[in-house]
């Protein structure tokens, strides 16, 4: 079953590294696809923005560009959407935005892919995946980085449920709103134990991680999964505002299942695949194309010797058999 | 005549220029110094914006009791505290931007030294060709 499932393993790296350019304009394309369908789901108030023309317009162009521009869509989208209920709202979503970059971003800016995935895993009840994937890929750093994407999360739920019952479109009715929004986040102490849980769970994960251990990766996995699952069952019981069991449970499990999965499938350290530079000397102009070697791992081969199956009261044997007729014969 | 193990040193190198050397090469142009000097500047800076965008949003949050009390509002205690804060912040990040440039300085030279360490091989190589085409001819 392992041999199977390492077979499998170089098999898709194999793909993945000889078709590098296509294979991750393909995922990045169905990614915006399914985060801009989130996003309309969840927070589309907005008819224009989230018309299929405007979602499959930002997909392709997430797809085919820097992925800082891609990055920078899905949040004009959001501001968008957020724009339609309010506009002093909108500022104080790009406010927030603005904040996350200039005080954290500027320094690890790498960490914009956990920020950003967070909500949306949120939305499809996988957040608990985060923290343990965060411990065993990144840095203790992304401890922040969770933290941030908690925020932002828990900003959007806020905006969700004020805009349910906002009326009015004047100037002390949006600074209410803006109000009613910071108090629902000063006052959810279940967002503030997320945070706080989380941090712990990247730090535990990473530390026993690194652990010079044999399976130290997925003992950090069920390590964090088991602190995720009982603080969050506790959350449940003490905390208003937070998950249902059943949420948990189910969260957690799934999550620790796609954590494995990741931590199984991690490629090396190169994830460039093909490389192409080019460069001169005084005697020629180069063109290199560097594609990287695999291993294929050859199946085990399995020698079974399979002997013939000897009649009763006979032999095949035909010294045997010319000497037991001589016998006889005597 | 193409020596392939000229190439693949070449192509390392071109290899490198295109990745991490471009940010590394920019950053030892710079003394250690001036390089964290620089990176504390601009931390100042973005802090500074951060920070201002931080006060507005309290500010916004607190409108209608500012309006309300505008003419007995404790303003100095109020600028201190802001200030104090500001203070205390820009500390932290200042800490923060030291070790970090100066570490990520660090790994950029360690990683510009073999750079060069091989760039030197490379022109050394082009050298002797030159010369032993130049004893040919002669």
């Amino acid at each position: 079953m392992m041999l199977k499932l390492l077979e499998l393993k170089e098999k898709i790296k194999q793909i993945c590294e000889k078709y590098f350019i296509y294979v991750k304009s393909v995922v990045k394309f169905f990614m915006a696809l399914i985060m801009m369908f989130l996003i309309n789901s969840h927070i589309g108030y907005s008819s224009v923005v989230g018309s299929l023309v405007i979602i499959f317009g930002v997909s392709i162009i997430f797809a085919l560009t820097p992925d800082a521009v891609g990055i920078m869509l899905i949040c004009l989208v959001t501001l968008a959407e957020v724009y339609n209920v309010s506009a002093i709202l909108a500022v104080s979503v790009l406010a927030v935005y603005l904040i996350t970059y200039f005080m954290y971003l500027r320094y690890v800016p790498k960490q914009i892919f956990v920020i950003l995935i967070i909500p949306f895993l949120y939305m499809i009840n996988l957040q608990y995946v985060i923290p343990v994937l965060c411990g065993i890929m990144f840095a203790p750093v992304s401890a922040i980085s969770c933290a941030f994407g908690v925020v932002i999360y828990y900003l959007f739920k806020a905006i969700v449920s004020a805009a349910k019952v906002y009326e009015g479109t004047g100037l002390s009715d949006t600074i209410n709103f803006y109000n009613v929004i910071v108090d629902d986040m000063k006052n959810n102490r279940f967002m503030i134990y997320t945070i706080i849980i989380f941090a712990v769970v990247v730090l535990l994960t990473y530390i026993v991680r690194r652990q010079k251990v044999k399976h130290a990766s997925y003992i950090a996995i069920a390590i964090g999964f088991v602190i995720n699952l009982v603080s969050f069952l506790l959350a449940t019981a003490f905390i208003e505002g937070s998950d249902t069991m059943v949420n948990v449970i189910f969260g957690t499990i799934v999550g620790a299942l796609i954590a494995c999965v990741a931590q199984f499938f991690r490629m090396t350290l190169d994830y460039s695949g093909i490389k192409q530079v080019q460069f001169e000397d005084d005697e020629y102009y180069y063109y290199v194309k560097a594609i990287p070697k695999f291993s294929v791992s050859a199946p085990d081969k399995q020698v079974k010797r399979i002997h013939a199956q000897k009649p009763t009261g006979s032999t095949t044997d035909l010294q045997e058999a010319i000497r037991r007729i001589t016998e006889e014969g005597q | 005549m193409l020596s392939k193990k000229r190439i693949k040193i070449m192509f390392q190198l071109a290899l490198y220029e295109k990745d991490e050397g471009r940010e590394d090469l920019k950053n030892v142009r710079y003394y250690k110094n001036d390089y964290v000097r620089l990176n504390i500047l601009k931390s100042i800076i973005s802090m500074t914006f951060g920070y201002l965008i931080i006060l507005c949003m309290i500010a916004m949050y607190n409108l209608e009791y500012l309006i309300t009390n505008a003419v007995t509002l404790p303003y100095k205690s109020m600028i201190l505290t802001a200030v104090g804060v500001y203070i205390l912040l820009m500390m932290f990040y200042v800490f923060i931007t030291v070790i970090l440039y100066a570490l990520r300085y660090d790994a950029s030279k360690k990683r510009v030294k073999k750079y060069f360490k091989y760039l030197k091989y490379l022109l050394k190589q082009y050298q002797s060709d030159n010369d032993n085409e130049t004893g040919k001819e002669a």
